[in-house]
C-alpha cells in the first residue's frame, strides 16, 4: 500500500469529501491563499476557489460561530482551528451553540460541522499553545470526538467525521503532521466507523489504552517491554465519542491488567473516565488497580526536558506496566 | 468592497412623502396591529402564568417593544431567515407562530414549539425561518454571519435578519461578526433592540458614543439607520428599505439602531 503523510491524508480526505458534496467548505485562519498555517491545506485553494476554502481573519468567535449559522442552514462546514488551544476564545460557540442547538431546538436544527485542528504539545510552545482539549469537551452532551494516531485513521476518520450530521471535534496532532503510514489509495472511499478501536498490537499480559499521538509510545514501549517478558496489547479507540468500551473490556478480561495512557491532565481525564468504565463493567476481572499515565499536573512548560517529562512518554508507560503487573 | 463609500446613511421615514408602508392597505395594516395586540396580550398571559409557578426558568417579556418585531419582520420577506437573543415571543408571535405552540413551550411541554426542551429563551420554528432565540449574550451574532454566509454561499436573494440587545453592543462576538458581515458583503442587518438597559445598566454607563450608535457602523464601513421602534410604521419602511436594498445589490450589510423601551423589568 502506497505510504503518505498525516498531513497529506488529511488534506485528501477534505478535498475528496468536497469533490463529493457540493455543501461541505472549509474555513478558518490562513487555510486558503498561505495554503494552510501547516500545510494540510496545501493546494485546496487552487482546487476549489475563495468560495470554498475561506480565509477567515482572527476572529475564532465568530468563524466558528459562522460555521455552526451556516450548518444550521444546510452546509456542511470544516473549521480549522490553527490550534485547537486558540478554540478556547470561541468556547461559548463550540460548548454552548453546535452540541446543543439540536436537542434545545427539540429537533429542528441539526448541526453537522467538523471542528479540526492541531492538539497537545507541538514542541516548546509553553502552556498556552500545547492545549490538549480533549477531557474538557469529552463531558458536553451532544458532539462526537475522534483523535487518529496515523495517516490512515486521520483520513478515514475525517471522511467520517463531515458525513456525521453532529458535531465532531477532531483532534489532530501537530508532531504527527509529517508522519507517514500506509493509506488505501485515494479512489478507496476510505471511511472509519466511529467507536471503533483499533488493537494495534496482541499480547496477552497487560492492555495499554493510548489515545493520539502517546499511541506511538505505547507501541514503543510494548516493544521494550516484550524484551522483558511482557506482552502488552495496544488498544487505541480512535474517538473518545463514542467510546468502544468493549473492545478494551474484552481485553481486560484476558490481560487482567490496564493502563491507560493520555495526554490530557490527571484530574477527570479521558483516562479517568476510561478506567471508571472499566471498573463498572469488569472490576472481577483485574488483578490490580488500573494506572494511569497522563500529563504531570502543571501547565506545559516551555524547557525542551522538562516538556518531555511532563507528557506522556515511553519510560512512564513501561514503568506503569512493571508497576500494574508485578504481582502476575 | 463595492457598496461601502456612502456608509452611515440615515433612514429617514418622517420625510418621505410616500411611505413604503403606505402600500400595505387596510389589510395590511390591521394584521401589524393584530400581530402586536397579540404580543402584549400573550405576554401579559406569560407574567400571570409565570406568577402562578407555571412557567419556570427565565422570562424575558417584550412588553413595550412590539412595533421592533412586528415592523421589522413585515418588512422582510416570509423565507428571510431571523435570529435572535434570549427575549424572543414577540419574534416568534411576528413570523406567525401561533401562540399555543409558543405557550406550551413556556410550558414545557412536547406541544412546545422546541418541544419543551428550549424554554423561553430559546424558541426555534425552523417551518417559519426563525433560527432561535439564544441566550448568551451576542452569541447569537455570528451564527446570524452564518446564516447570511449560507446565503451568499447558495447564491439565494434572501437576508438575514439578526437581532440583539443594546447590552450586545460590548461583547467581542458582535464585533467580530460586523467586521466579518463587511469584509464579505454578506446579506445580513444587524438589529439593535435598543430599549436604553442592558438588565439594570443604562446604556450611557456601559457603552461609548451610546447617543450615537452611527459610529459603531462607520467603524466597520457599514450602511446605518436608526429608526423609532416604538413606531410600527417607520420601523416597518426602514426594514423594508434595507431589506429590499440589500437584495437588489444596492448596498451591503446594515446596522439599525432601533430605539425602544421595555415597560416591564429584564425578567420575570
Amino acid at each position: 500500500m502506497r505510504e503518505i503523510q498525516y498531513r497529506e491524508a488529511l488534506n485528501e480526505a477534505m478535498c475528496e469529501e468536497m469533490q463529493r458534496d457540493e455543501r461541505v467548505f472549509l474555513i478558518g485562519e490562513e487555510v486558503a491563499e498561505y495554503n494552510g498555517a501547516y500545510k494540510v491545506s496545501q493546494g485546496m485553494l487552487d482546487q476549489f476557489g475563495s468560495r470554498r476554502v475561506v480565509d477567515s481573519p482572527i476572529s475564532e468567535t465568530a468563524f466558528a460561530g459562522l460555521g455552526i449559522g451556516a450548518a444550521m442552514y444546510g452546509l456542511r462546514p470544516i473549521v480549522e482551528f490553527m490550534s485547537w488551544s486558540f478554540c478556547l476564545v470561541a468556547a461559548d460557540q463550540i460548548i454552548n451553540n453546535a452540541p446543543k442547538m439540536l436537542y434545545m431546538s427539540g429537533g429542528q436544527f441539526p448541526v453537522p460541522i467538523v471542528f479540526r485542528g492541531n492538539n497537545g504539545a507541538g514542541g516548546q510552545l509553553g502552556s498556552t499553545h500545547s492545549w490538549s482539549v480533549e477531557s474538557m469537551f469529552a463531558s458536553v452532551p451532544g458532539l462526537k470526538m475522534a483523535i487518529p494516531s496515523t495517516p490512515a485513521d486521520a483520513k478515514g476518520l475525517l471522511k467520517t467525521a463531515i458525513r456525521e450530521d453532529d458535531p465532531v471535534f477532531f483532534l489532530e496532532s501537530e508532531r504527527l503532521l509529517g508522519f507517514r503510514g500506509p493509506v488505501p489509495p485515494v479512489d478507496a472511499d476510505h471511511t472509519i466507523p466511529f467507536g471503533q478501536a483499533d488493537v494495534k498490537l496482541s499480547g496477552s499480559h497487560c492492555t495499554i489504552v493510548a489515545l493520539g499521538r502517546p499511541v506511538h509510545f505505547a507501541v514503543q514501549a510494548a516493544a521494550e517491554l516484550a524484551k522483558e517478558g511482557i506482552f502488552c496489547e495496544v488498544i487505541d479507540p480512535r474517538t473518545v465519542r463514542p467510546l468502544d468500551i468493549d473492545t478494551i473490556v474484552a481485553s481486560v478480561k484476558k490481560t487482567n491488567y490496564l493502563v491507560v495512557v493520555d495526554q490530557t491532565w490527571p484530574f477527570a481525564s479521558i483516562a479517568a473516565e476510561i478506567a471508571m468504565q472499566v471498573y463498572e463493567r469488569a472490576m472481577d476481572d483485574l488483578d490490580n488497580k488500573i494506572v494511569r499515565v497522563n500529563n504531570d499536573d502543571v501547565p506545559a512548560p516551555y524547557n525542551r526536558t522538562l516538556e518531555q517529562e511532563m507528557l506522556p512518554n515511553v519510560r512512564k508507560i513501561c514503568e506503569a506496566v512493571r508497576a500494574v503487573t508485578y504481582n502476575a | 468592497m463595492q457598496g461601502f463609500q456612502e456608509s452611515t446613511m440615515a433612514v429617514s421615514s418622517e420625510n418621505n412623502a410616500a411611505r413604503l408602508s403606505d402600500a400595505l392597505g387596510a389589510s395590511g395594516l390591521l394584521d401589524i396591529l393584530r400581530q402586536m395586540m397579540l404580543i402584549r396580550r400573550f405576554e401579559e398571559r406569560c407574567a400571570q402564568s409565570y406568577q402562578q409557578a407555571k412557567i419556570g426558568g427565565f422570562c424575558h417579556l417584550y412588553i413595550g417593544q412590539e412595533g421592533v418585531a412586528v415592523g421589522s419582520i413585515a418588512g422582510l420577506r416570509g423565507d428571510d431567515p431571523i435570529i435572535t437573543a434570549y427575549r424572543d415571543h414577540g419574534h416568534a408571535l411576528a413570523r406567525g407562530m401561533h401562540p399555543n405552540y409558543a405557550m406550551a413551550e413556556l410550558f414545557g411541554k412536547v406541544t412546545g414549539c422546541s418541544k419543551g426542551k428550549g424554554g423561553s429563551m430559546h424558541f426555534f420554528d425552523k417551518t417559519r425561518h426563525m433560527y432561535g432565540g439564544h441566550a448568551i449574550v451576542g452569541g447569537q451574532c455570528p451564527l446570524g454571519v452564518g446564516l447570511a454566509f449560507a446565503i451568499q454561499y447558495k447564491g439565494e436573494d434572501k437576508v438575514c435578519a439578526c437581532y440583539l440587545g443594546d447590552g450586545a453592543l460590548n461583547q467581542g462576538a458582535f464585533h467580530e461578526s460586523m467586521n466579518m458581515a463587511a469584509i464579505w458583503n454578506l446579506p445580513i442587518i444587524f438589529v439593535v433592540e435598543n430599549n436604553g438597559y442592558s438588565m439594570g445598566t443604562h446604556i450611557a454607563r456601559g457603552t461609548s458614543m451610546a447617543d450615537d450608535l452611527s459610529v459603531k457602523a462607520a467603524a466597520y464601513g457599514m450602511k446605518f439607520a436608526r429608526c423609532d421602534g416604538m413606531d410600527v410604521l417607520a420601523t416597518y419602511d426602514c426594514f423594508k428599505a434595507l431589506a429590499d436594498g440589500i437584495r437588489a445589490g444596492k448596498h451591503g450589510p446594515a446596522f439599525v439602531d432601533c430605539q425602544t423601551y421595555r415597560y416591564k423589568g429584564h425578567s420575570m
